[in-house]
């Protein structure tokens, strides 16, 4: 009996020394966490993914509460998580600033269009292969093609087709930037998702240079420009550039367009729209 | 030579065959002008030049079609008198696409009028404008780093330079274009030496030679058998025997320390060709429009020796040569080492250009690559010393830091890592991966301080 009370007794006394130091160290040694960082965090939408260029979501939340980073820093959340990361800062939210960003992809030399120059053997990568080069088709500016970018995206968002050419899943992007950020071309872009008529070659080349190494370059032969009625087109070194503050998707550039270089994707917005509404009911 | 060979060379390397029996012996041809020529703007290291023709314009031979823009750049001349057909993008020896001036010959190949000059006392010139002379006459490095000469021979005041180093070594498998340039002009290699010593203001000037062309040895020795100051150092044949590091350890003992120049240790070094270029240049006021090139490879039927002109397409110098032994495989732009494969015959000659490899299909299996072994063969035949199992798996995995601490930096990238890897990886392709992905990271780094910085700026205004 006595040795049950005198482990009892001896335990107990370890425990209640053990925890007053813990208590005692607590105070002592308290780091102060602006609440606010706890509080931005939990607004955030936890992929963790690195595209507002911070480590991860807590550190980026961090920054915010330090003042480091802006409150719209973040382009996974979009203005939704933007208003509320605001409203914790103390700041004057204005609503509905601005449209989400999707990922667009500007080449549509895939392997049906455009000509290669070499056969590549080594790593399977863009990046390396953009360095032997500038990549294995005779398009300067074009996609290399191995899929960089689908590797690299967080949300499993963009993927080879059958042309080996990236394609944007709209109900998945969420404009986060690193498919644009690891491309060594760099023929990948945010737009508005509002956007629907887009350009989507980035040949800088002359339009009979174009012409050889791709079927459907951008030639910049200029009737999209005249044909468009809001003038929101403009031929920037031997490529045709659509002004999206300008545009407003009517459509005319792609009836004129000889290449067929302009195209519609309306079809992929309604797509994205519809599997929102599905998933809020 | 043999196992225990007492002569000049490095740590690490590799063995491969050397491959030059084929152009080793008989003389450099020289290949007719051509009927058209592709000059890209773009040869040297550095800036790349600004087209001063238009199309139509009619050009002379050593006219400046291309001019240096800024310090570490330099002027580009036509290599055959005629018309400027084309100025735009098209692809260079390197595969890449850049701009290009595109000439059609007029078949006088003449000369710009007044530009040839001989210059009997060019010794006597001051070094400023010896050069000055060498700047404008286009001439960067022929080894095939194409490194803009007058750079190397503009030390700062505070290094001064005591030696001067010819590199003859051409360690690159198959190229016989410096061993028969030092074999039929070593009058103007010893020449050029003097130059350079003259311009740096060094006491000692040495020629490093590989053992496996001793009648160029022998040759040399003779030419500067009088000369207390210069010397023909054998060196043993091994490769990267040629590399700037290697060569400089060979022959002084002494290492470039990492991420310095030769003229850290007071040293310059030039190859043979580009001597006899800067001989040429300041002796007689030739700009730079042709080389030595070697046209070799199992794929070709007689490989030989060319002095060609810069912008003459690689198609019609394997025409020179009877053209191709059954299935073309690859078209190598310089050796199989460091150089690289050409999209298509209608690449012209750079003055990089070292050499014309054309490979026969059967030389190049398809080339499916496994994980590391460990086997330590790449650390054993790393002339830098670093540890390319390492560098290659971080590449892989897109680890920077890691890279940074194995000193990527200091690869110089002559491929025999991959050369002796037994799992057939691509080592030095990670490698070169590496070094681009940290220096993108760099500037990314960079460019973020300064949007903060600016922020904080317009932040302060505001307040």
């Amino acid at each position: 009996m006595i040795e049950a009370v005198q482990a009892v007794a001896g335990l107990g006394g370890m425990a209640l020394a053990a925890s007053f130091g813990l208590g005692v160290a607590a105070r002592k040694f308290y780091v102060p966490v602006d609440p606010k960082v706890d509080e931005i965090d939990d607004a955030l939408p936890h992929a963790n993914c690195g595209a507002c260029g911070f480590p991860g979501c807590r550190p980026f939340a961090t920054a915010v509460a330090k003042g480091d980073a802006e409150t719209d820093g973040c382009p996974v959340g979009g203005a939704g998580t933007a208003m509320e990361v605001a409203k914790i800062m103390g700041m004057e939210v204005v609503e509905g600033s601005s449209d989400p960003l999707v990922a667009m992809v500007y080449c549509a030399g895939g392997t049906h269009n455009a000509s290669d120059k070499m056969v590549y053997e080594g790593p399977h990568d863009c990046r390396t292969l953009a360095l032997i080069g500038g990549g294995q088709k005779d398009c300067s500016f074009a996609c290399i093609g191995l899929g960089t970018c689908t590797v690299e995206c967080p949300f499993d968002a963009i993927h080879m087709n059958a042309f080996l050419l990236p394609e944007v899943d709209y109900t998945r992007c969420t404009g986060c930037r690193i498919c644009a950020e690891v491309c060594p071309k760099n023929v990948i872009d945010m737009v508005p998702i509002t956007q629907d008529v887009h350009i989507a070659c980035s040949s800088h080349d002359k339009g009979k240079a174009t012409k050889s190494v791709c079927l459907v370059g951008c030639i910049a032969c200029n009737k999209c420009v005249k044909a468009c009625p809001v003038d929101a087109i403009a031929i920037n070194s031997d490529l045709a550039e659509i002004d999206y503050t300008k545009c407003d998707n009517c459509g005319e550039c792609i009836q004129v367009c000889p290449t067929d270089i302009i195209v519609n994707y309306s079809h992929k917005r309604k797509q994205a729209a519809e599997l929102a509404a599905l998933a809020a009911a | 030579m043999g196992l225990f060979s007492n002569l000049l060379t490095f740590r690490g390397g590799i063995h491969p065959p050397t491959c030059k029996e084929r152009t080793n012996h008989g003389r450099i041809e020289v290949a007719p002008p051509p009927s058209r020529v592709i000059i890209p703007v773009a040869q040297h290291i550095g800036a790349p030049a600004d087209v001063v023709v238009k199309k139509k314009e009619k050009v002379k031979r050593g006219q400046v079609i291309a001019a240096a823009k800024g310090f570490v750049s330099a002027p580009i001349h036509a290599s055959i008198s005629g018309t400027v057909k084309e100025v735009g993008p098209a692809y260079s020896a390197t595969g890449q696409r850049v701009e290009c001036v595109t000439i059609e010959s007029d078949g006088e190949d003449a000369w710009l009028e007044g530009l040839l000059t001989d210059r009997p006392d060019y010794m006597e010139l001051p070094p400023e404008e010896l050069r000055e002379i060498i700047h404008n006459a286009g001439i960067v490095g022929l080894g095939g780093a194409t490194f803009p000469s007058h750079v190397k021979l503009a030390p700062p005041a505070e290094k001064p330079i005591h030696t001067v180093i010819l590199n003859g070594v051409e360690c690159e498998p198959y190229l016989t274009a410096d061993h028969l340039l030092m074999l039929e002009r070593g009058e103007e290699v010893v020449a050029g030496l003097r130059l350079i010593m003259r311009v740096v203001g060094a006491k000692e000037g040495v020629i490093g030679i590989e053992a496996n062309k001793p009648d160029a040895i022998r040759h040399l020795k003779e030419l500067t058998k009088g000369d207390p100051n210069i010397r023909v150092a054998t060196l043993q044949v091994k490769y990267p025997q040629g590399g700037e590091k290697q060569l400089i350890y060979a022959v002084t003992k002494k290492e470039v320390p990492s991420g310095g120049l030769p003229m850290d240790l007071g040293i310059v070094m030039n190859n043979v060709g580009t001597a006899v270029a800067m001989f040429r240049a300041c002796r007689y006021g030739e700009p730079l429009t042709e080389r030595v090139t070697t046209v070799t490879g199992a794929g070709i039927v007689t490989p030989r020796n060319f002095l060609t002109r810069i912008g003459t397409p690689f198609g019609e110098l394997t025409e020179l040569c009877g053209g191709f032994n059954g299935a073309m495989g690859t078209v190598i732009n310089g050796g199989p080492m460091m150089g690289i494969a050409v999209p298509s015959l209608d690449v012209p000659v750079i003055k990089g250009t070292s050499g014309i490899l054309v490979l026969a299909k059967e030389e190049l299996p398809p080339r499916e690559y496994e994980p590391c072994i460990r086997c330590g063969m790449c650390v054993r035949g790393c002339p830098v010393q670093l540890v390319p199992s390492a560098l290659s798996d971080y590449g892989e995995t897109r680890m920077l830091d890691e890279l940074e601490g194995y000193n990527i930096f200091d690869c110089i990238e002559c491929g025999s890592c991959s050369y002796v890897c037994p799992s057939k990886r691509p080592i030095v392709q990670f490698i070169r991966y590496g070094k681009r992905e940290i220096l993108a990271e760099r500037q990314k780094q960079r460019d973020r301080q300064a949007a903060r910085e600016a922020m904080a700026k317009t932040a302060e205004v505001a307040a």
